[in-house]
Formats: C-alpha cells, sequence, structure tokens
C-alpha cells in the first residue's frame, strides 16, 4: 500500500477537530448539564441514574443485586476483553455473533431505561 | 533519548499508509476520543479552582455554574465532552470489531482498549458523584452496596474506590483524588501506550 507523509493525516485530523470542538461548544452553550437535587431539599422518592448507567439502573431493578450488578456485568466485560481469543476458538463469524450479542443487550437496556425513566415520566 | 525518539516516531512517524488516510475506514473515532479526553482536562483544570469535594461539593457547583464569569459554559463543556467520549470510545470499539482489528498482533491493543473503556466509565461515574446531590449520594450508595457484595475484598475495594461517602453526597475526598489525578493520568498514559501499540502492530490500514 502506498505510503504518504504525515501531514496529509495531520490536515484531517485538525478539520475533524475543529469540527468536533465546535460541536461540543454548541451542546454547551445550547444545553445546561444538570446540577440535581439539593442535599437541603426535602428527599427525593425515585433517583435515576445518568443514562450511561442505566443498563445497570434496569438490571438491579429486575435482577437479585448478586446476578444484575455483579455477574453480568462481569460476563460482559469477560466478553469484550475475550473477543481474539473467541474468535480464534470459535472462527470470526461465532466469536464477532457474541460480540454484537453483548453490545446489543446492553443498547437494549439502554433503551428499556430510556424508555421507563426518561421519556415514560 | 533513543527510546523517547522510537516512541516519537512510532506514534507519528514521518510517512502514514495511505489506508490512514481514509476517513470512512476509521471515522476519526479514537483521535476524537483522544481530544474530547484532552478538553475534559483543560476544563477540569479549570472547575478544579473553584470546586471544593466533601460537604461543599454542591454549593460550589452552583457557584460555578451561576456565580464565577463563564464557569457554567465551562463546566457545560465538561459534561458534554465527558458524554461524547463515552459515544465515541464505544462506536470506536465498534469500529473495530467490523473492520476485525483486533486480530493477532493486535490482541493485547483490544485488551487496553477495554480497559480505557472501563476507565472512561469510572471517570464519568465519578464525576457524577462529585456533583454532591442527593442523586449523587444515592448512586454512591448503590455503589457501595454492589462492591459489598464481592466476597473477601469487596469492602475494601468500595474504602478505597470510594472513601465513606454520605447517603446525601457522593462527593469525597477519595472520589476526588481518583476523577481528578489518579485516573486521569493513568488514562492518559494508557492512551499513549495504545497509539504506540497501533503503530507498533503494523497502523491502521484496511484489510
Amino acid at each position: 500500500m502506498a505510503r504518504l507523509p504525515i501531514k496529509h493525516l495531520v490536515e484531517k485530523e485538525g478539520i475533524a477537530s475543529i469540527f468536533f470542538l465546535a460541536f461540543c461548544l454548541a451542546l454547551a452553550l445550547k444545553f445546561q448539564a444538570s446540577v440535581g437535587t439539593s442535599n437541603q431539599a426535602s428527599p427525593v422518592s425515585h433517583a435515576v441514574a445518568p443514562w450511561i448507567f442505566g443498563p445497570f439502573q434496569i438490571l438491579l431493578l429486575y435482577l437479585p443485586p448478586r446476578v444484575g450488578a455483579l455477574l453480568i456485568p462481569i460476563l460482559i466485560i469477560a466478553g469484550f476483553s475475550g473477543l481474539p481469543w473467541l474468535v480464534d476458538v470459535l472462527g470470526v463469524k461465532w466469536g464477532q455473533r457474541i460480540f454484537i450479542t453483548l453490545f446489543c443487550f446492553v443498547c437494549a437496556l439502554l433503551l428499556w431505561f430510556i424508555v421507563k425513566e426518561l421519556w415514560w415520566q | 533519548m533513543n527510546d523517547t525518539k522510537s516512541f516519537v516516531n512510532h506514534i507519528r512517524p514521518r510517512f502514514v499508509s495511505e489506508g490512514a488516510l481514509r476517513v470512512f475506514y476509521t471515522v476519526c473515532l479514537g483521535g476524537l476520543s483522544f481530544l474530547a479526553f484532552i478538553v475534559l482536562g483543560v476544563t477540569g483544570i479549570l472547575l478544579m479552582f473553584h470546586y471544593q469535594p466533601g460537604d461543599n461539593a454542591f454549593s460550589s457547583v452552583l457557584t460555578i455554574s451561576s456565580v464565577i464569569p463563564y464557569g457554567g459554559v465551562i463546566r457545560n463543556l465538561h459534561y458534554w465532552a465527558g458524554q461524547i467520549m463515552v459515544v465515541t470510545v464505544n462506536l470506536h470499539m465498534l469500529r473495530v470489531v467490523w473492520t476485525h482489528s483486533y486480530k493477532p498482533p493486535k490482541q493485547l491493543n483490544w485488551l487496553v482498549g477495554v480497559a480505557l473503556l472501563i476507565f472512561v466509565l469510572y471517570l464519568d461515574f465519578s464525576g457524577y458523584l462529585l456533583i454532591g446531590s442527593q442523586e449523587s449520594g444515592a448512586a454512591a450508595t448503590v455503589a457501595v452496596n454492589i462492591l459489598g457484595l464481592v466476597p473477601v475484598i469487596g469492602t475494601w475495594l468500595a474504602q478505597i474506590l470510594f472513601g465513606e461517602p454520605s447517603a446525601l453526597s457522593g462527593s469525597t475526598l477519595v472520589v476526588y483524588v481518583w476523577h481528578c489525578v489518579a485516573l486521569p493520568m493513568v488514562a492518559f498514559l494508557l492512551q499513549l501506550y495504545h497509539f504506540w501499540r497501533v503503530r507498533r502492530d503494523g497502523g491502521v490500514r484496511p484489510l
């Protein structure tokens, strides 16, 4: 494959960086980051996790803590970490299927959380 | 000296393969994640001038957001860069799987990437705890209880990662030090190793 001077890569990285910084700044100017509820206020009856940890909240809601908060997350992380070796043993097709299944499972939990806690409320 | 030169040459070689320049091959997701990390570092340092961990955490966040000039924008930028970083890191992982870039000899770099994903998630979580709100207190309590379920080392692990958060505020000095010093330093070094390893293992190239 042909090799080109790195300046071409630097130019593309520069353009991507400008767009990215403009996007971040636009979000920062338009949308306020939440500060939550003061601990001087009356207690909140139902705390909602940040969206990133939504899948955790759903698992904890419906499964025993040992399964939902320990076993399943550890299995997911082990599945992600072991992908190169899964592919070695099971072949690319099955190895990637396992990875995609785990990833879709997390995404489905996130969607469930968004519908239940953020959209439905 | 030679080691430093070799390291820099690996991260920034004089020539790169044509494949590394295809925008729609990498979609710049790894680089954008690093850029988000830099934005988080810069805005984080600015926030540290006014933030106070512990009992005054929530009031200092309110001060930053509404009293300090441009404090609100800097805090918003810190928040949104953090959210975007989680998204770009996950998309980057999907891209790596899509292009089979985890295959030999890149297994070690794949593991480094998964470790970085876990670091990013903990950085995000510890940042949430530092707000010091009721919700962050509840989140810290849940996290400590979950770690308490880990046999033998659970309580010890919770002490190391979270200190002793109260139900009213997740902000502790321990979380503050993890979020502002220890984790960013480790994550930064791991990212440098990650980039070096990319070049070392043959660079970015379409299969």
